[in-house]
């Protein structure tokens, strides 16, 4: 027999030798009924806690702290993609060349709300004395970082650009309707046709019957779709299924497949459009 | 003088008008087109950068709603994506119309913040940034989540992707079945037994606003309604009755649970205050009336009912006064379920010896039926009621000796019918709502 088992097998008999004689086991009973009640107790807790103890995590839901991040929040925000573009118009520095331009139709605003006016006509006066004094600092440093990097230069210029077409936004909203243009059938067939090969609807959105967005659109001299003005900016912050609606169909007027408009250009150039969205023969309304 | 002043002033505003106005009623009705960019892993590379993308790819396709582009059509990478922002000029040429990027860094104390940012490609903006700071194990969960943001974003609707669904597991020949509860992610992920299989478990319904399941259980030898805390594991009888109860389903605020209970041969509804546990009865025809389900503002009830000779579904209100039968057709309809949205009820309709998964407006119009099989039942809807659940069951093996049950999921146009993975055999599904914390 190998050592180590004999050594066990020494401390069995020395166990069954250690049986207390009849007696003594008479007098051990109480004390056994005792240990077995005992552990019949502690057995029916460990049956009925057990499940308890061990809950399984997956059901257990852990919270997560959430916070809101911006375009500005980037790492590294040094694309000419950006968009904290609106806090640097309000300077309005630059735009000599393209100002002669929008200044053209200013007339017609004059002639078109003289009532209106008022409230609007102090502004136009204020904005000229600051734009020559913001101007030069704002070409200087055009300059400065045209040397440094070339990229930043980039960013200005649209900037430049969209403050441009921001005027001439603002001019041509003031504009009057030419009597005189009338889209034809085929013209508005075509025009459908076209901008609706771009146009992703949802069939299934919830009362898509009353989520016909409008959308301002302005052209250039080819009739490519410039910028994108929303007509109801309150709905379109307050509904979000108008916005995901609009939002879609601001996309389809982007998307380059799409965003020249099929229409004879010399009868349309110059003029802006207002497109309403209307997703309800799509729908089967 | 001053009349016409005021009709000028009028009369300006409609002057301002612009110069052409067209309607566009032309659209395409497909996926749209999202690129969902592999997530930049910073400070402690983590595994799940790379997995969350392909859970919010999964959940986005899922829907029907969204194609997700082929990351091999991309041309800008993560890194450059993080440091510069979109190069949106190549994502265009990609033909995303929008994009998805991401960030998973560590925090000070180690745990992991998740930030993503939803992309309008055409018009250079960000349409939503979010950050998630949690731990490693909810993962998976944060990429619900961002899922859940953007299809909210861009389809202006709640959304579903952070939920779960309980459901009847099923294994054992047919006429030894088990059945247990069990309950696992939308995308099955996370799967869990609830139940040991000892006693038949059926209908099990999620409570809209506890951690909490009523369910049907044979456990106490005749069909009892219970309450199973998932929080805690427990679950106990709804009441003592002299009679059965069954079809249990919770109230919208869910304090209550409605059910039918078959008393003295007949079979009506009663509600259940979960506070003080007293029954009150709402319907006392001397048909059968049974499953019913509550309109979202808890103002009506829909059910069903062979009062008019035959199996069809009424609505009433909530204390039982002005039923109206809603349905008309062939054939007979059970198990409606009124949709969380409110617009529509879903049934299950038998005619001919098939079954059907339907539609229907709650005034009755508008039926449309969008799923059949030899056997499908059991509708349920998903917390925005987008999408309905049901199971199926199919005949198989050698002289259609067995039976294989799935759920399945479709969108409520009746498109983009998709199997829900499960271990096994699964039927009677039901949704939760949208996890708290969403």
């Amino acid at each position: 027999m190998p050592l180590h088992l004999s050594g066990i097998k020494e401390n069995v008999t020395a166990a069954r030798t250690q049986l207390p004689p009849p007696a003594a086991q008479s007098a051990l009973k109480p004390a056994l009924i005792q240990s077995g009640i005992f552990h019949a107790l502690l057995f029916a807790a460990t049956i009925i806690g057990m499940p308890f103890i061990a809950k399984d995590p997956p059901l257990m839901l852990t919270p997560i702290s959430i916070e809101f991040i911006t375009p500005e929040e980037l790492t590294q925000p040094s694309k000419p993609v950006q968009l904290p573009k609106p806090k640097t118009k309000k300077p309005k520095p630059p735009p000599p060349p393209p100002e002669p331009e929008p200044k053209a139709p200013e007339p017609e605003p004059e002639v078109a709300e003289p009532i209106p006016a008022p409230s609007s006509k102090p502004k136009p006066p204020e904005k000229p004395p600051e734009k020559p004094k913001e101007a030069p600092k704002e070409k200087a440093k055009q300059q400065e970082r045209s040397f440094a990097d070339l990229l930043k230069d980039i960013t200005p210029r649209e900037e430049e650009e969209q403050q441009s077409q921001q005027t001439e936004q603002e001019t041509l909203d003031e504009a009057l309707p030419d009597p005189n243009i009338r889209i034809s059938f085929r013209e508005a067939e075509a025009l459908n046709a076209g901008i609706g090969a771009c146009w992703y609807i949802d069939g299934g959105v919830r009362y898509a019957e009353n989520l016909q967005p409008k959308l301002r659109v302005f052209v250039d001299d080819t009739l490519t779709v410039t910028r994108i003005k929303f007509l109801e900016p309150l709905r379109y912050n307050a509904d979000p299924a108008y916005r995901a609606m609009a939002d879609s169909a601001s996309r389809a007027l982007r998307n380059p497949r799409c965003n020249q408009l099929d229409l004879p250009i010399e009868k349309y150039k110059g003029k802006y459009f207002d497109f309403t969205f209307d997703p309800r023969d799509m729908l089967g309304y | 003088m001053h009349k016409y002043f005021l009709v000028l002033l009028l009369l300006l505003p409609f002057q301002a008008h612009a110069q052409v106005e067209a309607t566009i009623t032309a659209g395409i009705r497909e996926p749209l087109p999202i690129a969902i960019a592999s997530f930049h892993s910073e400070g402690g590379n983590t595994q799940f950068a790379k997995d969350m993308p392909s859970v919010i790819t999964r959940n986005l396709e899922s829907s029907g709603l969204f194609r997700p582009i082929n990351p091999q059509a991309f041309v800008q990478n993560t890194q450059s994506l993080n440091d510069n922002g979109p190069n949106f000029a190549e994502w265009r040429a990609s033909g995303a119309q929008t994009l998805v990027s991401g960030v998973v860094t560590r925090t000070e104390d180690g745990r992991a913040r998740v930030e993503f940012r939803l992309w309008d490609v055409f018009g250079q903006t960000q349409l939503i940034g979010m950050a998630y700071t949690t731990t490693d194990r909810n993962w998976r969960r944060i990429a619900h989540i961002i899922s859940d943001e953007i299809y909210t974003r861009l389809t202006g609707e709640d959304s579903y992707f952070d939920s779960r669904i309980v459901y009847v597991a099923e294994s054992g020949p047919p006429r030894k079945r088990i059945k247990r509860l069990a309950v696992m992610d939308q995308d099955g992920a996370n799967h869990k037994y609830l139940t040991d299989g000892r006693s038949l478990v059926l209908t099990p319904r999620f409570s809209p606003t506890r951690q909490q399941i009523t369910y049907m259980s044979y456990e106490s030898g005749k069909p009892t309604v219970y309450l199973y805390d998932i929080s805690t594991g427990r679950h106990q009888p709804l009441g003592r009755f002299p009679g059965m109860t069954f079809a249990p389903r919770f109230s919208p605020d869910g304090n209550k649970v409605i059910m039918s209970m078959a008393r003295d041969g007949n079979t009506d509804i009663y509600e259940m205050r979960l506070s003080d546990r007293k029954p009150k009865r709402i319907t006392t025809n001397s048909s059968i009336d049974t499953a019913p389900s509550y309109a979202p503002d808890g103002r009506q009830i829909v059910f069903e009912s062979d009062r008019g000779g035959s199996q069809q579904l009424y609505t009433m209100d909530n204390n039982g006064n002005n039923i109206k039968r809603i349905t008309f057709g062939q054939g007979r309809y059970a198990n409606p379920v009124w949709s969380p949205r409110g617009d529509l009820i879903a049934f299950t309709r038998m005619y001919k010896g098939k079954f059907y998964i339907g539609v229907i407006r709650p005034d009755g119009s508008g039926e449309r039926l969008i799923s059949t099989a030899y056997h499908v039942e059991g509708p349920t809807w998903s917390p925005n009621g987008r999408v309905l659940s049901y199971f199926k069951e199919r005949v198989t093996g050698p002289g259609g000796t067995q039976r294989s049950t799935n759920i399945f999921t479709v969108d409520i146009t009746g498109f983009n019918e998709r199997v829900l993975r499960t271990p096994g055999n699964a039927s009677d599904p039901a949704w939760s709502p949208l996890n708290e914390g969403n």
